[in-house]
């Protein structure tokens, strides 16, 4: 499958730990339930006992059942994470993600009001970093981030898009007729 | 097509596959909604539903249509004119210099239809918080965000590479108000 690349993707890139990370995270409340399930099914058989044969039966469907949603959510991550296109451009931010239901936001760089970066706590375990920017609107705060990318690439991106943020504002300013 | 002209809904049509999308959206919502009811009741209860649901399909489908053939925009040269209503007529000018960011998405009916939405936001009051979905059928403005539904995806492409031009051709004098 082809990666949706760009300059920017290019120079700041999107870590592949990301796909295990999302991976991890979505899988994790299923890995628990399923544990949790499993556990209680254990001890209900050594306390009554139960023929060992149907343990065995349940043991391997929860765990096939598991690997199953694992393995589905992996692709699935690997899709997204193949798909997901971001570029600074001359005059505006691009994202795109979602390999289903594609999603596209544009943003002008005179319209950014914030750029931040955070991580969340798998992040920190895997060493990656989200970098949020967003214009005046609540929705483009939620839609308009490059999650996923080790630090220089966050470091980079962070400085490149206020960069450009503080050059585009300043060329208006200077552009504007001292009315 | 001459350049001198301006770009309205007769160019970049919204496309009356959109009107079965709507329609099929709206139905499916009810039948996921209605389900929950459904258990427990006898068939006659049921078919009763049935007949209702298929009730209300000439009347989602004058709705739709009507919405589709009321709702007008067209491309100035300093304000995107927008008018909507079936009964009570709603007119709004946006000014290119206050649109913050311009999203291009598809749903999953869209991908099966082959339909792309443009939406756009200024920063004006009444946010609808973060990505919420939206209505079966919506289509104009309402808040903060104009949409523009239905469009085939070549069209979408166009409209939104235009009306960026326009937002690059009309940057915000002072960073203030944008007008």
């Amino acid at each position: 499958m082809t990666i949706a690349m760009s300059k920017t993707r290019e120079q700041f890139p999107l870590s592949t730990k990301k796909v295990l990370k999302k991976t991890i995270t979505s899988t994790l409340v299923y890995i628990i339930l399923f544990l949790v399930i499993y556990v209680s099914f254990v001890l209900i058989f050594f306390s009554f006992a139960f023929s060992i044969g149907n343990l065995g039966l349940i043991t391997f469907g929860i765990l096939g059942l598991l690997m199953v949603i694992i393995a589905v959510t992996y692709f699935y991550q690997l899709w997204y994470y193949n798909v997901y296109f971001y570029d600074l451009t001359e005059d505006y931010i691009v994202i795109k993600k979602g390999p289903i239901t594609p999603h596209e936001i544009t943003v002008p760089y005179e319209r950014v009001q914030d750029v931040y970066v955070d991580q969340d706590i798998f992040d920190r375990l895997f060493g990656l970093y989200d970098v949020h920017l967003s214009s005046a609107t609540a929705a483009s705060g939620e839609s308009a981030h490059i999650d996923g990318v080790e630090k220089p690439a966050a470091d980079g991106l962070r400085s490149l898009l206020l960069q450009r943020v503080s050059e585009k504002i300043g060329k208006n300013r200077n552009a504007s007729p001292p009315a | 097509m001459d350049g001198q002209q301006t770009i309205t809904e007769k160019n970049y049509p919204i496309e009356a596959k959109w009107i079965f999308k709507s329609i099929l959206r709206s139905i499916l919502s009810a039948l996921i909604f209605s389900l929950l009811f459904f258990f427990g009741l006898n068939d006659s209860r049921s078919k009763l539903y049935l007949i209702i649901f298929i009730g209300f399909v000439p009347i989602d489908l004058i709705y739709f249509a009507l919405r589709r053939v009321t709702f007008h925009y067209s491309i100035d040269d300093k304000f995107l004119l927008l008018k909507q209503g079936i009964l009570s007529k709603q007119q709004r000018h946006i000014p290119y210099g206050v649109v913050q960011n311009i999203y291009v998405k598809q749903d999953f009916l869209d991908r099966i239809f082959g339909l792309t939405s443009l939406t756009l936001e200024n920063a004006s009051a009444n946010q609808t918080k973060g990505q919420q979905a939206e209505q079966p059928g919506t289509v104009g403005f309402s808040g903060n965000k104009v949409i523009i539904p239905g469009l085939t995806k070549e069209n979408a492409e166009t409209l939104k590479n235009i009306i960026l031009q326009k937002m690059k051709e009309n940057p915000i004098v002072n960073n203030q108000s944008g007008l």
